[in-house]
C-alpha cells in the first residue's frame, strides 16, 4: 500500500492569531520516505505539521491524502493513515502507559468494540519497540521526561498508520534514546513502508535519516531537495543566522558551527 | 511486629484503590445509610421492626415509611448520583478539577428555568428537567463562549471567574422571579442552597429519567470521556472529533445537573467533592471514575440529608447547607493543590 500526503499552497495562521505563520507552502510525504523539517524556532514547522495532521485549517490552500482532500475524510479514517504527535502531548496524573499507548489503537476499534487481538499485539510490539515494556503499568507522572516522549512514540506507533507526522520526536532523549527512536523510524520507512515527516532541530541527523530535507523560514519553505544539497553553508547562515561549516566525513555530513552571523548579512 | 503491621497497611492501601473494593464498600454504605434514614426521624423506628414495617399495610409506621421517607431516599441517592457524574463529566470537558455545576453556574441557570416554569406553568410536573436542561446549557454555552478565546484549553481560573459571572447571573434571575412571584415559587432559601424536604414519589419520577439517562449514556461513551484527557491536539491526532465529544460531554453533565436542580434546588459541592476525591483514590480512568463517582455522590447525599434532619431535630438543617459548610473548606484546599 502507498500514500501521498500533500500541502498544496498551504496559507494557515492560529485560530486567535493575526498574521500566517504558514505562506503559500507547498510540500509532500510519500510511504516509504523519510522527510525532515528543519528551521529556526517559529519558522512555522509545528503549523506545518497541525495543518497537515488536520488540527489547524488552511485559510488557502489544500491538504491532500493520495489526491483527496482531506476534509471529506473522516477524522477517524484520517488517523487510521496519518498519525500525527504534537510537540508537548499531555494527560492528567494517574494513567498507566499501556493505557496511553492503548490510546493509539482508537483509529481502529468501533465505538463500543473492546481490544481485539490485533490492537493487543500492536500495543504489545510498539511498547517493546520504546523498550517500555517494564514501565507498562507505570503511571505516566512517575516517568522521566525522556521516558514519557517514548511512551508518546509508541502510542503513535501503534497506531500503525501508513504515514506518520512527528514534532520533534527526540527532544527531550538522551543520545542513546534519540538514536533508538531515529533507528524505530529508519526501519519503520524500510521494513513497512511508512512514510515519515519529521521536524528536527539536530542538522546532522537530519542529513543522516532524511531522503529529503525541508528548510522552513519565516512561514516559507526556504529549500526541499537531498540533504547533501539543501544543507549548504549560505543556507545554514541565511536561516538560522549562525556561521557555519559543512564537510562531508566517512560519508556522513558534519555541520560544525563557528558562531552568531554578521548582522550586517543576515540583512 | 512493625514489619507486619506495615505490610498489613500496605495490602490495605492497594485494596483500598482497587474499584471493586470501593464500588462494594460505598453501596455497603449507601445501604447501612439508607437503613439508618429509613429508622431515623421525629417518629423513630426500631431498625428490627423494619421489615414488617415496610413491607405490611396494617402497621402503623407504614404509611410514613413508604410514602415520607422512602422516597426522600431514593430521591436522595438519584440527586447524589446526578452530581457526582455532573461534575465529573465536566471537570473532564473543561479540564479543571475546580469545576462543578454548582459552583460554575450551571445549577443556577437550571434553577433560573425550573423557577421560570414552574411560576409560569404550575403543572409542568415531569417536563421540569427539560426546562432546566435548557438553562443549564444556556449558561454552559455563555460560560464557553465567554472563557474559550482561540483554540487551547483556557487557564483554570479564568473558567472558575467566567463561572462566577455566570452564577451571579443565574442568582440574579432567580431572586427577580422570587421576588415577584413569592406566592408560587418554592421557598427562597431551601431552594437556592438545596433542600430535599417534602420528596414525594412524584419527585423521584421527576428526577429518575435524565439521572438514568444521563449516567447510562456517559457510561456507553467512556472511551471517548477518556481520550478527552489527553490534549487537543493528541486526541485530534487518534482520531477523536474533540470538539463534538466535548459538546456531547457538556449536555450529559447538564442533563444530570437539570434533573437534580428541578427537585432538589441548587446543591453545590458534590460535584467536587465526589469525583476529587475519587480521582486520588483510583486515578482519572472514566471506566471505573463514573460508577464511583454515581455510588459516591448517592452516599454523601443521603448522608447529609439524614443529618441534617435528625442532629437539630426537630428544626431540619437544608442538606445544601451541610455540603456547603464541607464543600467551601474542600475547595480551598483543591485551590492550593491544583492552582499554583
Amino acid at each position: 500500500m502507498s500514500a501521498v500526503l500533500e500541502a498544496q499552497r498551504i496559507h494557515a495562521r492560529h485560530p486567535a492569531g493575526e498574521h500566517d505563520v504558514l505562506r503559500d507552502v507547498s510540500l509532500s510525504v510519500r510511504s516509504g520516505e523519510i522527510v525532515v523539517l528543519l528551521g529556526p524556532n517559529g519558522s512555522g514547522k509545528s503549523s506545518l505539521l497541525a495543518v497537515l495532521g488536520g488540527e489547524i485549517p488552511p485559510r488557502q490552500g489544500r491538504v491532500l491524502l493520495d489526491g483527496e482532500d482531506a476534509r471529506r475524510i473522516s477524522r477517524k479514517a484520517f488517523a487510521r493513515r496519518v498519525a500525527r504527535l504534537p510537540q508537548e502531548p499531555g494527560c492528567p496524573e494517574g494513567i498507566t502507559v499501556a493505557a496511553i499507548v492503548a490510546c493509539g489503537r482508537n483509529p481502529h476499534r468501533g465505538l463500543f468494540s473492546p481490544l481485539g487481538e490485533a490492537d493487543r499485539a500492536a500495543i504489545g510490539s510498539a511498547l517493546s519497540a520504546m523498550g517500555l515494556s517494564d514501565l507498562a503499568h507505570r503511571p505516566m507522572e512517575r516517568l522521566s521526561g525522556g521516558e514519557r516522549r517514548r511512551v508518546w512514540l509508541a502510542m503513535v506507533l501503534a497506531q500503525e498508520a501508513e504515514l506518520l507526522l512527528l514534532d520533534e520526536p527526540t527532544a527531550a532523549l538522551d543520545l542513546r534514546h534519540q538514536w533508538e527512536v531515529l533507528d524505530v523510524l529508519a526501519r519503520a520507512a524500510r521494513d513497512r513502508g511508512v512514510g515519515v515527516l519529521a521536524a528536527l532541530h539536530d542538522l546532522e541527523q537530519a542529513a543522516a535519516l532524511a531522503q529529503r530535507v525541508a528548510i522552513m523560514h519565516r512561514g516559507r519553505v526556504y529549500d526541499v531537495g537531498p540533504p547533501e544539497r539543501c544543507l549548504r553553508e549560505e543556507a545554514i547562515r541565511d536561516v538560522y543566522q549562525v556561521d557555519a561549516s559543512v564537510a562531508k566525513e566517512d560519508g556522513a555530513l558534519r555541520v560544525r558551527v563557528r558562531g552568531p552571523a554578521d548582522p550586517i548579512r543576515s540583512l | 511486629m512493625i514489619a507486619a503491621w506495615r505490610r498489613l497497611a500496605l495490602r490495605f492501601r492497594r485494596l483500598r484503590a482497587h474499584p471493586a473494593f470501593l464500588v462494594t464498600a460505598l453501596g455497603v454504605g449507601c445501604a447501612a445509610a439508607g437503613a439508618f434514614a429509613l429508622c431515623a426521624g421525629a417518629v423513630e423506628v426500631p431498625l428490627r421492626g423494619l421489615v414488617p414495617a415496610l413491607f405490611d399495610r396494617s402497621q402503623p409506621m407504614h404509611s410514613l415509611l413508604v410514602d415520607v421517607r422512602l422516597p426522600r431516599i431514593v430521591g436522595a441517592l438519584l440527586v447524589g448520583a446526578s452530581l457526582g457524574c455532573a461534575g465529573a463529566l465536566m471537570q473532564t470537558v473543561v479540564r479543571n478539577p475546580l469545576a462543578d455545576p454548582g459552583l460554575i453556574g450551571v445549577s443556577a441557570g437550571a434553577g433560573a428555568a425550573v423557577l421560570i416554569a414552574i411560576v409560569t406553568h404550575p403543572e409542568v410536573g415531569m417536563a421540569l428537567p427539560f426546562f432546566a436542561f435548557l438553562g443549564a446549557s444556556t449558561a454552559l454555552a455563555l460560560l464557553v463562549a465567554s472563557a474559550w478565546t482561540g483554540a487551547r484549553t483556557p487557564a483554570p481560573l479564568r473558567i472558575i471567574l467566567a463561572g462566577v459571572a455566570m452564577q451571579a447571573l443565574g442568582f440574579g434571575l432567580i431572586a427577580i422571579v422570587q421576588f415577584f412571584f413569592a406566592d408560587r415559587a418554592p421557598a427562597f432559601v431551601a431552594f437556592v442552597v438545596g433542600s430535599l424536604n417534602g420528596m414525594s414519589w412524584q419527585d423521584v419520577r421527576v428526577v429518575a429519567l435524565p439521572t438514568a439517562l444521563g449516567t447510562g449514556a456517559a457510561l456507553l461513551a467512556v472511551r471517548s470521556l477518556n481520550l478527552l484527557l489527553l490534549d487537543d491536539a493528541t486526541a485530534g491526532g487518534i482520531g477523536l472529533g474533540v470538539r463534538r465529544a466535548r459538546l456531547a460531554a457538556s449536555a450529559l453533565s447538564a442533563l444530570l445537573a437539570a434533573g437534580a436542580v428541578s427537585v432538589a434546588g441548587l446543591v453545590a459541592f458534590v460535584g467536587l467533592i465526589v469525583p476529587n476525591g475519587i480521582r486520588l483514590l483510583c486515578g482519572p480512568d472514566h471506566r471505573v471514575l463514573l460508577p464511583l463517582c454515581a455510588l459516591g455522590g448517592a452516599l454523601l447525599v443521603l448522608v447529609a440529608d439524614t443529618l441534617g434532619r435528625t442532629v437539630v431535630a426537630p428544626l431540619e438543617l437544608p442538606v445544601g447547607a451541610l455540603l456547603s459548610l464541607i464543600g467551601g473548606p474542600y475547595f480551598l484546599v483543591l485551590l492550593r493543590r491544583k492552582l499554583t
